[in-house]
């Protein structure tokens, strides 16, 4: 019995030293890795211009390409960067980037409209697939509106409807679901890349608002 | 300090991700009717009288807002939740399905049933009825009811009765009947058999009497009819016009058209102090009221203003006010328990037909296209009405939803069908 129970206290505490030894070491990387983070939080200004810098880049393959990488990847890359080039190139630097700020400027502007355009197209899908598949109850009347939170993942598909203000009339509440329900897959927004997606269609919300109802 | 900036941080994310949601507007619809599926009543034991799904799957199907899935398609037959296969019930393009399951305890019936969203495979009630071996007809209407408003919003009115009166001719005589039916047609009932003209039945408001006109005295005169008991009453004897008795909804008044004075005019008659009080006053024609929900007023239809128009009396000061304007023939005003549509035979082009005209923004819409339609009669849960129109020469029902979206017309057994009157709730 004492024999048995002092074997296996040893062979714990092996078990016990390495997860304890496991732990130090994890919870030393975990608190070094957010002080670094912290630290490249404090020196934004410069980290503010370079990513548009890269954005341009990015951009004119874009035009070439379609769309599924770009985004992606310019956030994580410049952000360690800013640090050296701060202190050692500042005053070379900053002529360029005077220079390509405004350009790069007019660029950030014409992909965000370029951006709206597709959210817009891809919003009016949705719409249309949800229009399509909604079947107000005869209690529907014109000023009814019911807002829907709902959650997709990238194929599309719709993962969680949630009730965020009902109309007051529970069929209707329940049609506007049901219709989302029975769209079940936003098929087309596959084709988006997932920076957009994210961005825009990983949370929606649906006002359901008929304004076709004759009462 | 670092933790803070941590938190901050946090909140700054949680506050960003709630605010960022792209909001979209729908503001249209397409309104077809509602797939549903009925699946048959599970049960141990013999046969049962009537099919309690069908019947369901009927009266969904006459609403007109819904569009049963046959039966034979079905996949599986689930009595309880847990045997659905919602996959099955989607591929069949079902939206709700309906299961349920009987039991038989002593002489009493027990249907537990539920209703439930296929694309969600959300469970929206379960609910349990009860009722005696005779009436499993009663229990299937009332299963009826539950979904109708649970998936519409609105009360449903499937297990209300009608009033009508059929003529039949033999031997150059006329048989009058008076029938109250299930409003499926199911469950016909001979209220009274007279070789003289029946006619206006009217509902007492608890849907257990009848006031109406018989000619069976040799002129006409209004009648109370207990339904249970087949005790009757004569409440009037005048000379002339004794007419179109109305029930008021607090059960306590009649509202009718005689002509005792020589001229047909509104009276109201108490049914306890049996009283009768004289409300207008008109050298016109003054007929046909019914009251409005609130037991307040009542419409009526007179020719005061030249020709037939609806108006609305209040009774507390006799105050008279013309609600129809277009055309030159409106009458035998409805109103819906809504208090806000009402329900008329409009004359266009030289044919009458069923008309509603919304009291609040004006709207006049004519929902049948039959002609010769009289004696409309709402629904109480004001979505469908009944009428009577001619169909080949024969008198014959039809219905109508208030929306003119379901016609169908209830065929009937012999003779002609008149006077309609659907039962208050």
């Amino acid at each position: 019995m004492n024999i048995l129970f002092f074997t296996r206290l040893t062979s714990l505490i092996l078990a016990i030293s390495l997860s304890l030894i496991l732990h130090l070491v994890v919870i030393y990387f975990l608190f070094n890795k957010w002080d670094e983070g912290i630290k490249i939080q404090k020196v934004s200004p410069p980290k503010y211009l370079q990513a548009k810098l890269v954005n341009l880049d990015e951009k004119i393959k874009k035009k070439i390409q379609p769309k599924p990488k770009p985004k992606p990847k310019p956030k994580p890359k410049p952000k360690p960067k800013p640090k050296p080039k701060k202190n050692n190139e500042n005053k070379i630097k900053h002529k360029i980037l005077d220079e390509q700020e405004t350009k790069s400027l007019q660029a950030s502007k014409q992909l965000e409209l370029e951006n709206k355009k597709i959210v817009s197209s891809y919003s009016a899908y949705i719409i249309e697939r949800i229009e399509a598949n909604w079947n107000r109850p005869p209690s529907a009347r014109r000023g009814m509106e019911s807002k829907l939170l709902i959650r997709l993942v990238p194929t599309g598909q719709v993962i969680s409807v949630k009730l965020l203000k009902t109309s007051g009339n529970i069929a209707f509440d329940r049609s506007a679901e049901q219709a989302v329900y029975k769209v079940g897959s936003f098929d087309k927004l596959q084709q988006l890349d997932i920076q957009t997606f994210e961005k825009n269609f990983r949370k929606l919300q649906l006002v359901f608002k008929p304004n076709d109802l004759r009462l | 300090m670092k933790k803070i900036n941590l938190i901050i941080i946090l909140f700054a994310f949680i506050s960003l991700s709630a605010s960022a949601e792209l909001s979209i507007n729908i503001t249209k619809g397409i309104d077809n009717p509602t797939k549903i599926a009925i699946a048959p009543l599970s049960f141990y034991g013999n046969q049962l009288p009537e099919d309690t799904s069908r019947i369901i799957e009927d009266n969904l199907k006459r609403s007109g807002l819904f569009d049963p899935i046959s039966r034979k398609n079905m996949l599986s037959f689930p009595g309880t939740i847990k045997d659905i296969y919602f996959r099955d019930w989607k591929i069949l393009g079902a939206e709700y399905l309906v299961i349920g399951s009987l039991i038989l305890s002593g002489d009493f019936y027990e249907i537990t049933y539920s209703l439930l969203e296929v694309h969600s495979s959300r469970l929206v009630f379960t609910k349990i009825a009860k009722g005696s071996k005779g009436q499993l007809r009663d229990l299937s209407h009332h299963i009826s009811d539950e979904v109708y408003e649970a998936i519409t919003g609105i009360e449903g009115a499937f297990s209300t009765k009608v009033a009508y009166v059929t003529s039949l001719k033999s031997n150059n005589k006329t048989l009058y009947k008076l029938m109250v039916s299930d409003v499926d047609g199911a469950r016909e009932r001979l209220i009274l058999e007279s070789n003289h003209p029946i006619m206006s039945p009217s509902w007492s408001p608890d849907a257990k009497e009848l006031v109406y006109v018989s000619f069976e005295t040799g002129r006409p005169a209004v009648f109370r009819q207990n339904l249970a008991n087949a005790n009757r009453k004569q409440l009037t004897n005048f000379r002339g016009l004794n007419g179109a008795p109305s029930w008021s909804p607090d059960g306590k008044k009649l509202a009718l058209v005689l002509s005792k004075d020589g001229n047909p005019e509104i009276y109201t008659f108490d049914l306890r102090k049996e009283k009768f009080i004289r409300h207008t006053n008109h050298f016109a024609i003054d007929t046909e009221p019914n009251w409005a929900p609130d037991s307040k007023s009542l419409v009526f239809t007179s020719d005061r203003g030249g020709s037939p128009q609806i108006y609305r009396l209040t009774l507390k000061n006799g105050e008279v006010q013309r609600l129809t304007f277009r055309g030159s023939y409106n009458a035998r005003p409805r109103l819906a328990s809504n208090g806000r549509t009402l329900v008329m035979i409009h004359r266009s082009a030289h044919q009458f037909h069923i008309a509603t005209q919304d009291l609040v923004n004006g709207d006049l819409r004519i929902l049948s296209n039959t002609s010769l339609d009289e004696s409309p009669t709402v629904s109480p849960n004001s979505a469908m009405l009944l009428y009577a129109t001619k169909i080949n020469n024969r008198g014959v029902l039809a219905a109508v939803s208030l929306d003119a979206g379901v016609k169908f017309l209830l065929p009937s057994k012999q003779g002609d069908v008149r006077e309609p009157a659907w039962s208050p709730k």
